[in-house]
């Protein structure tokens, strides 16, 4: 079993009511919640953003199988979003994590922070793998901004 | 918001397949779950397999007020379990947890590894709750594998 926490923080131009939105709008998240360039996001069973409700996305991208990624949301505020993520190819699990985002005005914006327990259960490259996605996508959250 | 990462590391002397069944059966859990003889833990209802969740219901015996959602994300019998737990009480989130439990046999009988992740919601006495929790757990659960051997 391969575990890691990651975190990462960023002071964004943007208000935390447009960083909540981008976090709770499916549409959104569509665009910016990719782990990398190649990959497509569609959502596949979209939900009400909260609290018990289960989302689900196929993430596609040519020579790589396709995952299902199931979000399921545990804590929804203007201030915080908290969600734990599973990877499925073909109904396996590969991975799991569990994030945490907050949204906290400054005077330039918002500062972002977000955390996020890995567990890998096909080792370590799998984690590095989930790693790297999860970097990309952050990435790609704060230009959506 | 605060968070911590936590791991427990244990060896019981029993065989892998029966800490597998106090580990992940909700009437077992219900014997240990409760950190203290003092507090109780009763299961609301159970759907043990991947995206299941369970209900349960803990705290002190006369006011059982916390409300514990469990949601099971990866199964393999008897090695390992993922899964995460969020705690409400009043109609607030206190935190939630992603919880990996490792066993794996050992000549004594297994050995067992618990990763915890927690995030508070509200002030961050609530992860040195979720420690003592699990702490006070484990340790009912050291009595109860000690229990099984005596019974044996």
């Amino acid at each position: 079993m391969d575990t890691e926490t990651l975190t990462f923080t960023r002071e964004v131009a943007a208000s935390p009511a447009r960083m909540f939105e981008l976090y709770t709008d499916s549409d959104a998240r569509q665009i910016w919640n990719s782990p990398g360039e190649g990959f497509t996001v569609t959502v596949t069973h979209p939900a009400a953003t909260a609290p018990g409700v289960r989302e689900s996305a196929l993430v596609t991208a040519a020579d790589e199988p396709d995952t299902v990624v199931h979000t399921d949301w545990t804590t929804v505020t203007p201030e915080a979003v908290a969600y734990a993520e599973t990877l499925e190819v073909e109904g396996a699990p590969l991975a799991s994590s569990f994030a945490c985002a907050t949204f906290e005005a400054t005077d330039g914006g918002t500062k972002l922070t977000l955390q996020i327990s890995l567990v890998s259960f096909e080792g370590p490259e799998m984690l590095e793998g989930y790693k790297m996605g999860c970097t990309a996508a952050f990435d790609a959250l704060v230009a959506a901004a | 918001m605060t968070t911590d990462t936590f791991t427990f590391d244990r060896a019981f002397a029993a065989t892998a397949d029966r800490m597998w069944h106090l580990l992940t059966a909700p009437e077992a859990r219900e014997i240990w779950g409760a950190p203290s003889d003092e507090t109780v833990l009763e299961t609301l209802s159970s759907d043990f397999r991947v995206g299941g969740t369970e209900r349960h219901r803990c705290g002190p015996r006369d006011n059982p007020e916390f409300e514990v959602t469990t949601r099971w994300y990866n199964i393999d019998a008897p090695k390992t379990v993922t899964f995460t737990e969020t705690i409400n009480a009043g109609g607030a989130t206190l935190g939630t947890s992603l919880v990996t439990y490792a066993l794996q046999s050992s000549d004594t009988g297994t050995d067992v590894s618990i990763t915890v992740a927690v995030v508070s919601f509200v002030d961050p006495e609530m992860v040195a709750d979720f420690r003592q929790g699990w702490e006070g757990g484990l340790a009912q659960l050291d009595k109860l594998v000690a229990s099984d051997a005596v019974a044996a």
